[in-house]
């Protein structure tokens, strides 16, 4: 009998990117593919060789338009393991997970899990607005995998734990998100699978119910059941768990105790924020014999340099330079784009000029991009400078790449952690009138 | 939990190749999960409606009336000899069933997404289990049925032992289309458009002809009508519960005559094979599209 709860040996995960529905694009893969299922092994070999002569970074095993969001994973976790996995946002942490509760299937390698699995990757999963809390209890329980009777059994505990008894047989379109979130958490947390795999749940709910949900996981890993947590918030994931594994760009960076996982992570992150300070020596600076530019920093509110915010955060960008020449129509401009490549707005300070800070001399010009605008993806800032019909100053050049994370304020009660599509995602304020 | 039962679920994951065939086993554990969903089905259908189980008779019942008036009284298409009103009811009561079943079951997928993306149980019981559910429409209609054959005077025979049989091509057919359309649709959502068109033409093709009226000139070819399957199950439908009424026509000495119809033997049996091989080809489709719902639904 061996102590083993999940072995992976080389798993990986290949996804598709863009749109899956591309008749053009599948014609096109389907003529390049086509001959080579035909080749013979040595005949590929020659294919590939050549192929790689034309182009270094050619993998066979990656094709145009797909990437790998897992790649050569091999990982251990032993029963009772209460196994932290951080990363930043893409590094592939809910795939992983997803591939072991067998949401997905894996394109490489194998995994043995041994146990039931039980995942809460989206608490609430299956609930129907229609039904009643009672008849949501039955039903989102045995998606989840208990059986009947279990549910029956933990019927009491489950709506004690929740705290909605009150509402039990009202239908939970009713129940506000919070007591919905505080239903499904009950259930969820009722589940007795010997593997559990949490992805971001603690994101929701109020600090109450937030540390309650602590509590029962802490419950759950001291009765020695087999933990995988994903979380943003290192506080918790530090106060769950013992052993970190820390992911980037679908490998494992780190596997090691929580403590140096997450100290690697901040490191990484550290390295980021250099990123967010660029300064340029005399005689680098970019320029000419009107403006020439010194540094340039991506801040947060709190004057701090960083390239991951949260999207409750504004985000400050500012440019110290020198001006040689009196000049009122000079102007700056930053342009926002997403990574890939889309723009989503320039803007320029050339009206905020005026005859007090237009003379020659040493200058900051900043500009704070509003919280509650972006959506939760990466973007990157372009700055250039001019004099409108004199002279461009400085060419437009790439600044900053940033990454925005967390809750997108588009309006939707459930925190959902796909992003919805759009290069921003603007809290707008809805209004709902009853009419008759 | 202890470490045997650990040992018991022991799971492999592997890539999609060297897993294609049905795990029964698995079904099996998930029969509740099956049973819930069917459960649920039923109950936000009426809660949400507040006619209720009247649709499930409305439907078929308006749908008779017109063709009651349309085809009966003003094209004057036969019907087997019988009132008109019960063969388009008999008729169109099993093909709603049909209707329903195929449409919920064809968005299961992508109406499901929820489910797809977030947690892990065998798919095939997503577009099977709208089969069973409309099952529930199926009965209501089917009490006014009883209904109108009393009403009608037709008396009730020992064939009607036969009607489960009937309703059962019916379900393998619906399960069969429904997980064909159900696959399609998540990765081509021209499906939703498309199927209740299909459906509508699929309709005409079925319950209005009867087979008795197809030119005996085409001899033999006419069975090729059964693999239409619901044609053959409609057809099998009013013959176990209206036989001892349905003429047909026939050539003798020249002549026109009326004779009761045979029991549709040839035409179930082509019926039959074709619901079972559609059943087929939707668990090889969907279990050859399944491990790729839930990244691109
Ligand atoms: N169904 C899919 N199709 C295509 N690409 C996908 C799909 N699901 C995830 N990806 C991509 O795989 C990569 C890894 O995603 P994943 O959701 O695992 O990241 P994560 O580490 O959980 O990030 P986060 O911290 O934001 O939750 C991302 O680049 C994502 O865009
Ligand atoms: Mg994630």
């Amino acid at each position: 009998m061996s102590n083993k709860a999940i072995i992976t040996e080389n798993l990986g995960k290949r996804y598709k990117l863009g749109e899956t529905l591309n008749f053009s694009r599948t014609i096109r893969e389907a003529i390049v593919e086509f001959p080579r299922k035909f080749m013979s092994e040595a005949k590929r070999k020659a294919f590939e060789i050549r192929e790689r002569k034309n182009n270094p970074d050619y993998d066979p095993e990656t094709p145009p338009g797909t990437f790998w969001a897992l790649r050569h994973l091999n990982l251990e976790i032993n029963h009772s393991d209460v196994v932290g996995i951080i990363g930043s946002n893409g590094s592939g942490k809910s795939t992983l997970l997803k591939v072991l509760s067998k949401i997905t299937i894996p394109t490489t390698g194998h995994a043995k899990v041994y146990g039931r699995v039980g995942s809460l990757l989206e608490v609430g999963t299956g609930f129907h607005p229609d039904l009643t809390g009672r008849e949501n209890i039955f039903l989102n329980g045995s998606i989840m995998g208990m059986s009947k009777a279990d549910i029956k059994m933990r019927f009491d505990e489950i709506v004690a734990f929740s705290e909605v008894e009150k509402f039990l047989d009202t239908p939970i379109k009713r129940y506000s998100s919070g007591m919905t979130v505080r239903l499904a958490f009950a259930v969820a947390a009722h589940l007795e699978p010997e593997i559990l795999i949490v992805d971001e749940v603690l994101a929701v709910g109020d600090a109450a119910f937030q540390n309650k949900c602590m509590g029962k996981m802490k419950d759950v890993s001291s009765e020695g059941r087999t933990v995988l947590f994903v979380s943003h918030n290192m506080s918790a994931v530090r106060s769950l768990c013992s052993r970190g594994i820390l992911l980037k760009n679908g490998k494992i960076v780190v596997d090691t105790t929580i403590n140096e996982a997450i100290s690697h992570y901040n490191d990484t992150l550290d390295e980021k924020a250099n990123d967010a300070q660029l300064l340029w020596k005399e005689g680098e600076m970019p320029g000419d014999d009107y403006v020439q530019l010194i540094e340039a920093q991506l801040l947060s509110e709190t004057g701090v340099n960083k390239t991951i915010f949260d999207t409750d955060e504004q985000i400050k960008i500012r440019l110290k330079y020198k001006s040689l020449k009196n000049n009122k129509d000079l102007r700056f401009a930053v342009k926002l784009s997403s990574i890939e490549g889309e723009t989503v707005f320039q803007s320029t300070d050339q009206i905020f000029r005026n005859s007090e800070n237009s003379g020659a001399g040493l200058y900051t010009t900043e500009v704070d991009i509003p919280n509650r605008l972006l959506n939760s993806k990466h973007y990157q800032i372009s700055l250039w400078a001019g004099t409108p019909k004199v002279k461009r100053h400085i060419p437009e050049m790439l600044l900053f790449k940033l990454s925005v994370v967390g809750k997108v304020y588009n309006g939707s009660r459930l925190d959902d952690r796909q992003p919805w599509p759009g290069i921003v995602s603007p809290e707008l304020k809805w209004k709902i009138l009853k009419i008759d | 939990m202890s470490k045997d039962t650990a040992d018991k679920y022991v799971q492999i994951i592997q890539p999609r190749e060297k897993q294609k065939k049905i795990d029964w086993q698995e079904l099996y554990r998930f029969r509740e999960l099956f049973g819930i969903l069917v459960w649920r089905d039923i109950k936000v259908k009426y809660k949400q409606t507040a006619l209720g189980a009247l649709w499930a008779i409305i439907v078929p019942f308006v749908h008779m009336l017109i063709f009651t008036v349309i085809f009966g009284n003003v094209a004057k298409l036969p019907t087997d000899g019988l009132h008109p009103q019960l063969f388009y009811y008999a008729g169109l009561l099993l093909w709603t069933y049909f209707a329903t079943a195929v449409s919920i079951s064809g968005a299961s997928l992508v109406n499901g997404k929820a489910f797809l993306t977030k947690i892990y149980f065998p798919r095939l019981i997503m577009p099977v289990s709208p089969t069973l559910s409309a099952l529930v429409d199926f009965t209501i209609g089917f009490v006014i049925l009883v209904a109108m054959l009393f009403y009608y005077e037709q008396a009730i025979d020992y064939t009607i032992i036969f009607l489960p049989f009937f309703v059962a091509i019916a379900v393998v057919s619906a399960s069969g289309v429904g997980m064909i359309f159900a696959s399609l649709n998540v990765k081509y959502r021209d499906v939703a458009f498309a199927l209740p068109f299909i459906i509508q033409i699929w309709m005409y093709g079925t319950v209005l002809v009867p087979f008795s009226k197809l030119p005996p000139a085409w001899g033999d070819f006419r069975y090729l009508y059964g693999l239409n399957p619901m044609s053959g199950a409609v057809e099998g439908f009013r013959w176990c519960l209206l036989h001892s009424n349905m003429l047909t026509t026939r050539m003798l000495d020249g002549k026109v005559v009326e004779i009761p119809v045979d029991p549709p033997l040839l035409l179930v049996t082509v019926s039959t094979v074709s619901a079972a091989f559609l059943l087929w080809l939707g668990i090889k489709w969907f279990k050859k599209m399944e491990s790729t719902f839930a990244d691109i639904v």
